[in-house]
């Protein structure tokens, strides 16, 4: 069982694969959902704090998703990917309350570095 | 619409000058018989410096005296469609509506007109009644609303370009990585990865470039003629570097 597990959402299951092999190999353990509401249920019965989100999802977007989590769980930490945002995008993203985002392609060191900074910093949010 | 009205100078000149058209009279051998004052003021010339010339000399086309015969004999007087205009008009007494012509006059530049001519008679002689309307700064604000049309369409083809490219980059970005930690320092292989790598990093600069297109322009390739990346997008010097034709 992991202590730091990570939840990825994503419709393409080739980038779940590939995440799900490059997080696991640094450490953590790694969730998917392939849409916003299969996140939702899973949030529903796993606690998770990390979360990877792709805007475009199928039915409720990434953005709505990155709400909902925000709303029921302010202390999580939640990152949008994106394979193309424009400005008025990126805006929403800000809104919506994700820390950062990135653009596709990004490199998995980079998505590894996040995810351990990450979870740094609920570690500190845990311990006030 | 065939035939022609019947009027004197006077009656002529009388209802010319109460329309808000440049309008001219122009005889069987194209010279100004009659302008109005809004011909006048379009055209930057007093009535006398009109009346009597040919066409394209009386508005300054700048092309009036190109060959010693002057206006209607160059090589540009064939392509000239408000010389074909009147010509048919005077030939075949034959009204044409909102034909649209561009004339290049000296001290005015380019200016894009919307013409309709009517045969009339004037003093017992067949002519053409010639009413201008200068329609340059409607055809730049028409030219802004479409090179705006084209951007809109450009930008959402790019959107979804950009994403569908930026998933299997990403995938084969994130793969290669991955095999590369497997591989052991002195692997052969590790070289051939490293420039999958490297491509894949140009293609997502390439993308990346794209979604900061923000001008319609085009460059010329092959017989067409494509979206020029580099010019339509804000300026980005690093992603110049090492552009492909």
């Amino acid at each position: 069982m992991f202590e730091k597990k990570i939840l990825v959402v994503d419709d393409e299951k080739a980038i779940i694969n590939l995440l799900k092999q490059a997080f696991t190999r640094a450490g953590f353990g790694v969730v998917p959902a392939e849409s916003a509401e299969e996140a939702l249920k899973v949030l529903e019965q796993e606690e998770m704090f990390v979360m990877f989100l792709d805007l475009n999802l199928p039915g409720m977007n990434g953005i709505e998703l990155c709400r909902q989590i925000k709303k029921d769980k302010p202390i999580s930490i939640v990152f949008a990917m994106t394979g193309y945002a424009s400005l008025f995008e990126l805006v929403d993203c800000r809104e919506a309350g994700f820390d950062d985002y990135f653009k596709k392609p990004v490199d998995m060191k980079t998505l590894v570095k996040s995810a351990n900074d990450a979870f740094e910093r609920i570690e500190r949010w845990k311990k006030k | 619409m065939t035939g022609s009205s019947v009027y004197t100078r006077k009656s002529l000149l009388d209802i010319v000058e109460a329309l808000p058209l440049a309008i001219v009279v122009i005889d069987g051998t194209r010279r100004v018989v009659l302008a109005n004052q809004k011909t006048c003021l379009f055209v930057n010339k007093d009535e006398d410096r009109l009346i009597g010339y040919v066409g394209g000399e009386a508005f300054g086309c700048i092309h009036h005296d190109d060959v010693p015969r002057g206006c209607g004999y160059g090589k540009d007087c064939l392509k000239c469609r408000m010389r074909r205009t009147l010509l048919e008009t005077l030939k075949k007494k034959k009204a044409l509506n909102g034909v649209e012509a561009t004339m290049v006059l000296k001290g005015l530049g380019e200016r894009h007109l919307r013409i309709y001519t009517s045969p009339v008679r004037l003093n017992n002689e067949d002519m053409a009644l010639l009413s201008i309307e200068d329609i340059t700064e409607a055809k730049k604000h028409e030219q802004v609303c479409l090179e705006k049309e084209k951007l809109a369409a450009v930008l959402k083809t790019i959107g979804g370009v950009c994403h569908e490219l930026n998933q299997p980059l990403m995938i084969i970005l994130g793969f290669s990585d991955l095999l590369l930690e497997d591989l052991p320092k002195d692997d052969l292989q590790r070289q051939n990865i490293l420039e999958i790598k490297d491509q894949v990093d140009r293609l997502g600069k390439i993308t990346a470039k794209l979604m900061t297109i923000t001008r319609f322009k085009t460059k010329t390739y092959l017989n067409g003629e494509i979206i020029d990346i580099h010019a339509a997008s804000e300026e980005t010097p690093e992603l110049n570097k090492g552009k492909e034709s």
